[in-house]
């Protein structure tokens, strides 16, 4: 009986391992990833998020290196564009010995899932993240429907 | 389960639990004065940035700031400085998620112009 346990065990204990395998090639493998679309392979830049806080949509993007002037942003009833250069020139007087971060020049646009107010709203940008707020139009906010006792 | 596979992969000393961290994307550039290096860390203030140097080992860390996408612990990346850098001197600057560290070479390496007098 005792052998048969054991035996049990290290089948278990080998499937064990196995798992712990492939965690560890899909971490690698995710960060690969993550490397590549730092070196502007992945997926574009700027990245970019999207939030819906029920009033409000905010939109984050990480544009390090660029100011509030080098931004330009644009909303057509439910479009929004998000353009801009990044530029990472050569200083003058200095040799280079490695250049990752790449000159981009973007235009991005996003299909908003709601309508927005074009009065309201503003955008920032600070420590490299774009932050840009929407007021969603009165018809698009969300409203609270109140239970009754019958 | 204690037999003696499960034991070896609980002391397997590697597969600690890890905390993601990436790379940001670097350029080094390079004069006759000093090195320079510029990394993109967008969403970092200056409180979130830490420099580390030690030895010829210069170290960028910075913690996750907030609205950025995923999951991830912060940046960071090591660099293996050449002989010559003049550490009491280091300098670093954080202008729009990109931060600049300024490495002055020491007087030793750095190019001399030498005055020619007549005999």
């Amino acid at each position: 009986m005792l052998t048969r346990w054991s035996d049990f065990d290290r089948t278990f204990a080998a499937l064990d391992d196995f798992t712990r395998h492939m965690d560890r090639f899909v971490h690698d493998y995710n960060r690969l990833r993550d490397e590549d679309r730092w070196m502007g392979v992945g997926e574009g830049w700027p990245r970019v998020r999207l939030h819906d806080e029920g009033n409000q949509l905010f939109v984050y993007a990480e544009v390090p290196g660029l100011s509030e002037k080098d931004v330009q942003l644009s909303l057509n009833r439910n479009v929004l564009t998000v353009a801009g250069e990044r530029k990472a020139a050569l200083p003058e007087g200095y040799s280079a010995h490695r250049q990752e971060r790449g000159n981009y020049k973007f235009s991005r646009s996003f299909s908003l899932p709601c309508a927005i107010d074009p009065e309201k709203g503003g955008a920032t940008v600070k420590d490299g993240i774009l932050t840009v707020t929407l007021e969603k139009a009165a018809e698009a906010k969300p409203r609270q429907i109140t239970v009754k006792a019958s | 389960m204690n037999t003696e596979l499960t034991r070896r992969e609980e002391t397997r000393p590697e597969m600690v639990q890890q905390e993601r961290w990436i790379k940001p994307a670097c350029d080094v550039f390079e004069n006759d004065n000093e090195w320079l290096i510029n990394a993109d860390v967008p969403g970092c203030g200056p409180d979130a940035l830490k420099l580390h140097l030690d030895n010829n080992e210069l170290t960028i860390e910075a913690q996750r700031g907030e609205h950025v996408a995923e999951d991830f612990a912060g940046y960071r990346r090591v660099f293996t400085l050449p002989s010559g850098v003049d550490g009491n001197n280091v300098k670093a600057e954080l202008n729009h998620g990109v931060v600049s560290v300024h490495l002055p070479k020491s007087d030793a390496i750095r190019p001399r112009r030498i005055e020619v007098t007549a005999g």
